[in-house]
């Protein structure tokens, strides 16, 4: 169980490949495994790990040793009866190959025998008039079958001018024995029943016999399953284990839509300054400052802080990040203090020169007012 | 270290009782459904190849009867009309040495129409081919009284040449069984029945013989009075044929175009009383065998058995009631 756990472990983690998913893995402080990536790794992918296997394993029995026997026989006792009948439908039941026993327990009487015959419900209907009998109404559990005693209405025919039970013209096939009787049929319908006539009143044992073509099969959702959880262990051993700004970095190298990218910061911080204006009484003047050409590097200096992860990394200075890692966190308070994150960037991206942030913040004006005035129109 | 012990102990429980319970699952219990009851109702009474071993045990009855020109064990397998129409023919045998051409029985058939209806009397109608002769086919009319005894066969009308039968559901579908007051048609069965007698009686004179299509037992029935009638006449005798329908002698089977096909046992006493001084002889050969030794006198009745099938159309069809086979011998001659 621990090996194959294992391997399932190192099989995920191998989907990434070794020299990219190590490093995604650590976030930026000292190249150490991030908490978030230790408990998916080390808890979550094998909990899902042993969970497929555990699938597979519970597949691979319900396909081998719990696999639905094709063969099924129930049967029952009665006690008492001379004929005992099946209810329509209940011959192809299972299948429409069927083998049916009556053995009446007891030695066999002097002239008494055990016969079965198949025919219509109604034939056995009309040859039980007036007799009381057993009906063998279907299956409790897949080696037992149910009964019910039941009276046949209308008046027991007179003795004489009847026909011997063997030799009706009603039966479509008929097995007589001395104690028990046997009637194979290959093609049962729900319209036949099985009619059998212990002779006497007695005791027997009725059986059925049906081969089943069709089993249900139990072992494909289990290894559908176990699929579906070995990819989710590949899953969180990779993809879900890096740290979440990471992931978003890809989706923002991808370029879909960049610009419309809200960041959490930001969302906060315009809520915030939201409220803010309600309480000063001065909505227009502040709104009107914020699309304002001033006020638009604050704007950008907020975005480009909130999202790191547009500046590419390897012209990025690490150490000086981590000493200016904090400068995340007060990100929402940072509208209230307009200059204040202009210096933050400043610093973060101390190895840019100021000519060049000054080109750079001229250019983003002029994307950002373009940008506003798309906004206004719409 | 006990804890982690009674954890995995717990765990192992879990997982035993939870393999335990998907063990040996055979899938969900197949149940009766009351579709199959309704199934079971509709279902014809008898497959064609019942009919075939049981009309096959019948003829096998006749054939040893027949062989050994005894009628005595015809009531096995025979009764109503068609009893003492063979027991006559067995007799008439007697006398001849063999039996007459038309109680020829072909195993094979053309059609068979199997009953739907779940309560007793049953009445299977078989037709078969031809003889190997090239006399017409035969219609059988089987019949199931109550449910532990056998079929039986009943009647036995020889078709018609040229006679249209209704259409009939295949033998896997089965048809409905008629009653004798079966409505929606020209006339129910009985009073098809009853007229026919009345026209075969009075011939055109008789006040329905326009509701029915000529046939041959009409037309025969009629030239052989009249032929009787003139030698009666010259001989100054006379003689009266009356036809009665038998009581409760009448079975019907519904066709898939609306009609009913009806047969039904008519029975006719033939009179002929020879003018004074003279003795009336029997008028045919079956006639004469079953008249045997006796001593004529100068008036003979003679009873005659007769099965008829009658196509009974639906009411607006604008068809009259046909026809279509029969069977008539004489059961009985007596001098009186």
């Amino acid at each position: 169980m621990t090996d194959l756990n294992e391997t399932t472990m190192a099989g995920a983690g191998g989907l990434d490949g070794d020299q990219t998913a190590a490093p995604e893995a650590r976030d930026g402080r000292g190249g150490k495994p991030s908490r978030h990536a230790i408990v998916m790794r080390g808890v979550v992918t094998p909990i899902l790990g042993l969970l497929a296997v555990a699938a597979i394993l519970l597949g691979w029995l319900n396909a081998t040793e719990w696999r639905p026997s094709t063969e099924v026989t129930a049967r029952m006792r009665v006690t008492d009866t001379r004929y005992v009948v099946t209810d329509p439908g209940v011959l192809p039941l299972v299948d429409d190959a069927v083998t049916l026993e009556a053995k009446a327990s007891g030695r066999a009487g002097q002239d008494q025998q055990v016969c079965a015959a198949v025919g219509n419900a109604k034939d056995a209907t009309g040859w039980l008039a007036g007799n009381p009998y057993v009906r063998v109404t279907g299956m409790t559990d897949w080696t037992t079958l149910s009964s019910q005693r039941a009276s046949a209405s209308g008046q027991s025919a007179p003795e004489d001018g009847q026909v011997a039970f063997a030799d009706s013209d009603m039966w479509r096939s008929v097995d007589c024995g001395a104690t028990s009787a046997t009637l194979t049929l290959k093609k049962a319908t729900a319209a036949e029943v099985v009619l059998i006539d212990l002779g006497r009143k007695t005791d027997a044992t009725v059986s059925m016999h049906w081969t089943r073509s069709s089993v249900p099969d139990f072992a494909m959702p289990f290894f559908f399953v176990a699929g579906l959880l070995a990819v989710l262990a590949a899953l969180t051993a990779s993809v879900f284990a890096m740290p979440p700004h990471k992931r978003r970095k890809r989706i923002v190298e991808s370029r879909t839509k960049p610009v419309e990218e809200v960041a959490v910061g930001e969302a906060i911080a315009g809520s915030l300054s939201g409220l803010k204006t309600a309480v000063s009484f001065k909505p227009r003047a502040k709104r009107r400052r914020r699309h304002a050409a001033g006020a638009v590097p604050a704007d950008a200096a907020l975005r480009e802080q909130s999202q790191p992860t547009i500046v590419d990394p390897a012209s990025r200075n690490l150490v000086a990040d981590a000493a200016s890692a904090p400068s995340e966190e007060p990100a929402p308070a940072a509208d209230s203090a307009a200059p204040a994150p202009a210096g933050g960037v400043d610093d973060a991206t101390s190895v840019i020169s100021p000519a060049e942030l000054q080109s750079y913040f001229a250019r983003l004006a002029q994307e950002m007012g373009d940008e506003d005035q798309k906004g206004e129109d719409r | 270290m006990t804890a982690r012990r009674i954890t995995k102990l717990a765990a192992g429980a879990l997982a035993a009782a939870l393999c335990a319970g998907l063990a040996g699952c055979e899938g969900r219990l197949p149940a009766v459904t009351a579709a199959d009851g309704d199934q079971a109702a509709a279902a014809p009474d008898l497959t064609a190849a019942q009919e075939r071993k049981l009309r096959g045990q019948i003829l096998d009855v006749i054939k040893q009867a027949d062989d050994a020109k005894d009628a005595s064990g015809l009531a096995a397998r025979l009764t109503g009309p068609s009893l003492a129409v063979r027991t006559s023919q067995i007799a008439v045998a007697q006398k001849t040495g063999q039996m007459d051409n038309k109680a020829t029985i072909p195993d094979k058939i053309a059609q068979t129409v199997i009953p739907t209806d779940s309560g007793w009397p049953r009445t299977v109608f078989t037709i078969t081919t031809t003889t190997d002769d090239q006399q017409s086919n035969r219609l059988l009319v089987l019949t199931q009284d109550s449910a532990r005894e056998n079929y039986k066969l009943w009647g036995l009308a020889r078709l018609f040449q040229g006679a249209q039968l209704p259409n009939f559901a295949v033998p896997s579908i089965g048809s409905p069984m008629g009653t004798p007051k079966d409505a929606g048609l020209v006339a129910t069965p009985e009073q098809a029945v009853e007229r026919y007698a009345d026209v075969l009686a009075k011939g055109d004179q008789s006040e329905f013989a326009a509701d029915f299509a000529d046939d041959d037992l009409r037309r025969t029935l009629a030239e052989q009075s009249a032929k009787v009638q003139q030698a009666m006449e010259a001989n100054a005798g006379t003689q009266e044929q009356t036809f009665q329908v038998a009581p409760g002698q009448l079975k019907v089977m519904r066709s898939a175009d609306g009609s009913d096909l009806v047969v039904a046992e008519i029975d006719s006493v033939w009179t002929r009383a020879a003018g004074e001084g003279r003795e009336s002889l029997p008028a045919s050969d079956a006639e004469t065998a079953l008249f045997g030794g006796g001593q004529a006198t100068s008036t003979m009745k003679v009873t005659y058995v007769n099965i008829i099938a009658l196509v009974v159309p639906p009411k607006d069809s604008g068809l009259k009631i046909t026809a279509v086979g029969a069977e008539r011998q004489p059961v009985k001659v007596e001098a009186v």
